[in-house]
């Protein structure tokens, strides 16, 4: 007996549409984007391993701390996870995935979960904070060099792209962010699937590799580990994966959308906090409270300091409110069930205003106000490399806004965010059948976490770096 | 083999980089102090007073001073600021800091020949 869920034709395809949609069918339709930001990578590594020490001045600086994340922040927003699409690091893993051919091994079954990827997420934003990595082109560039490296020794040992799944950071944001995007890929009818004999979406064929990250087209319901590399869809011989518009809260409504993991709440969870922690970082209070657990802990050491904050900001803090607020909710429903259960109803509530957070943070008040600089840091590299013809750099350029919209921007973004994330907290409690009552510890951290993020906002912005000298 | 002829392309082309930017440089021997603020407030003075003088120690006064401020944080956006006619040597101009935290400011001295020196001076802004 079939379980299968009626699900409509797509009304909307972007694969359907006359230019675009060829484009993104076309079998090196991926390769021309990759091959694009690979330059733009290879531009930031030279510039980053060669070029002014001074972060502003610096293409690898400028472009991975101010629009790359932009860039990200947009795209899922307007369209999905554009970057992973066009991501310059699986280039050579696809290399590698062709040299080493099937007699990769499977990643390890302990390691087939999000706990890496939270773990990776933690100490990359831990090391953000404690190596100062975006005043530092050279560190920048290494980053970029480390991405590389480890996508392509990944792949040669093991199948099923661990390093996008399993440990890319980037991919891991994108990932979580990409579940409120408003593209997504789905099928036009269940019944070709269901006929299917060779599953090319995720086996690839003679031509095109299949699913990187072994997602089976006709039963995905959330963007979680789609790269959108959109090979399902070149693979497919009858044609019928689509890449369609949805409502961009559909999947964090939708009830059975992702797994019931405690890993995969978690990392919502740290997520979410990492995304206000971040912000954090930029305003006075954080350096209060540095120099006061620096005479605490009688050490000097920055890395041990900012280890303690972030880590009870990052970790202790999204897992104990979390389980607290399950706990709490599940009493007040008067529910026996596992607190995983009770966690997973509620987590993707969070979404939206963690999504938004990030958003006022990197969209707004990074790349609003700094987009432009990118026109004098060029202008100052090719001086440097010897080509004259576009002038002196005007390091005047910067912001496309003026920077007094900011805050209201920025406050309005987090009241959208802070909106729709209690939207979904109701619909997934009515779904549930769930007591009003259930939902009001999680209302009490949502709105905890948005007056959070809008004091952090309004802070005063202060440089990173100067406690310790 | 193209492998090769791709570092060999890669090598030539960071050959080509005319230089990295240093904390000091220029044409001209130029010495460059900053005299204040050097601990400066973000309710302090909004003034920076800069002295330039010659190889000899002797006063230059007929310099012009560009003036950049960069934040640490790559895109912020640079305090800039422009001055001439140095008085026994000192110049002193409008600078108005836009935040508080660690601060790099680069004072580029041009003398009516077109030769120039440049310094940089870390800041922390209170």
């Amino acid at each position: 007996m079939s379980t299968q869920l009626y699900r409509p034709t797509p009304r909307y395809d972007l694969l359907r549409t006359p230019f675009i949609g060829r484009l993104l069918r076309w079998r090196w339709g991926r390769l021309v984007g990759q091959l694009l930001f690979l330059c733009v990578a290879l531009l930031m590594l030279y510039d980053g391993f060669t070029g002014p020490r001074l972060a502003p001045t610096n293409l690898a600086t400028v472009l991975t701390w101010v629009h790359y994340r932009g860039f990200v922040m947009f795209a899922l927003l307007l369209a999905g996870n554009l970057f992973c699409m066009n991501c310059p690091f699986t280039l050579p893993r696809t290399l590698a995935r062709r040299i080493s051919g099937r007699s990769q091994r499977r990643w390890p079954r302990w390691l087939r979960n999000k706990w890496t990827a939270v773990t990776i997420l933690v100490i990359y934003f831990w090391l953000y904070e404690w190596l100062d990595l975006w005043a530092s082109p050279w560190l920048t560039a290494w980053i970029i060099v480390a991405y590389f490296l480890a996508s392509f020794i990944l792949e040669v040992f093991f199948a099923e792209s661990p390093f996008c799944k399993y440990v890319c950071p980037l991919g891991t944001f994108n990932f979580v962010s990409s579940t409120v995007s408003p593209l997504h890929i789905t099928v036009r009818d269940q019944n070709t699937c269901r006929t299917c004999v060779g599953k090319e979406c995720v086996n690839g064929n003679g031509d095109v590799l299949g699913c990187g990250t072994e997602l089976f087209a006709p039963q995905m319901k959330s963007n979680l580990d789609c790269v959108l590399c959109l090979d399902c869809a070149r693979a497919c011989p009858y044609e019928n994966v689509a890449l369609a518009w949805r409502n961009p809260l559909a999947e964090v409504r939708r009830p059975d959308a992702w797994p019931r993991r405690w890993d995969v709440n978690v990392l919502v969870w740290v997520f979410a906090f990492i995304s206000l922690s971040n912000a954090f970082g930029m305003v006075p209070p954080v350096y209060q409270l540095e120099t006061w657990l620096a005479a605490v802990l009688h050490t000097r050491s920055e890395g041990i300091v900012l280890a303690v904050i972030f880590g009870v900001l990052n970790v202790l803090l999204p897992v104990g409110l979390s389980l607290g607020a399950a706990w709490v909710s599940r009493r007040l429903a008067g529910r026996r069930e596992p607190l995983r259960v009770t966690l997973s109803r509620y987590t993707p509530a969070l979404l939206p205003l963690t999504f938004a957070i990030w958003f006022a943070h990197y969209a707004g008040f990074h790349f609003l106000t700094s987009a432009l600089a990118i026109v004098p840091v060029l202008q100052n590299f090719l001086l440097d490399v010897g080509i004259h013809v576009f002038g002196q750099p005007n390091w005047a350029l910067g912001p496309v806004l003026p920077a007094n919209w900011m805050d209201p921007l920025e406050l309005v973004v987090l009241l959208v965010g802070v909106a729709a994330s209690l939207d979904v907290l109701n619909g997934r409690s009515r779904a549930a059948a769930d007591k009003f009552a259930a939902q009001l510890p999680w209302l009490l951290l949502l709105l905890l976490l948005a007056v959070a993020a809008m004091v952090v906002m309004y802070l005063p912005m202060e440089m990173r770096g100067t406690v310790f000298g | 083999m193209k492998r090769i002829v791709f570092i060999l392309l890669l090598l030539l082309v960071v050959g080509c980089r005319q230089s990295q930017q240093e904390e000091t440089g220029g044409t001209a021997d130029l010495t460059i102090e900053l005299l204040a603020p050097l601990q400066p407030t973000m309710d302090g003075s909004s003034e920076m007073s800069v002295r330039v003088t010659d190889a000899a120690g002797a006063p230059v006064n007929d310099a012009s001073l560009s003036i950049k401020g960069d934040m640490t944080h790559a895109g912020m956006m640079p305090v800039l600021a422009d001055a001439s006619g140095g008085e026994d040597g000192l110049y002193t101009f409008p600078f108005a800091w836009t935040m508080t935290g660690d601060w790099i400011v680069t004072v580029r001295a041009t003398l009516p020949d077109d030769t120039w020196a440049e310094q940089q001076f870390d800041l922390t802004v209170k």
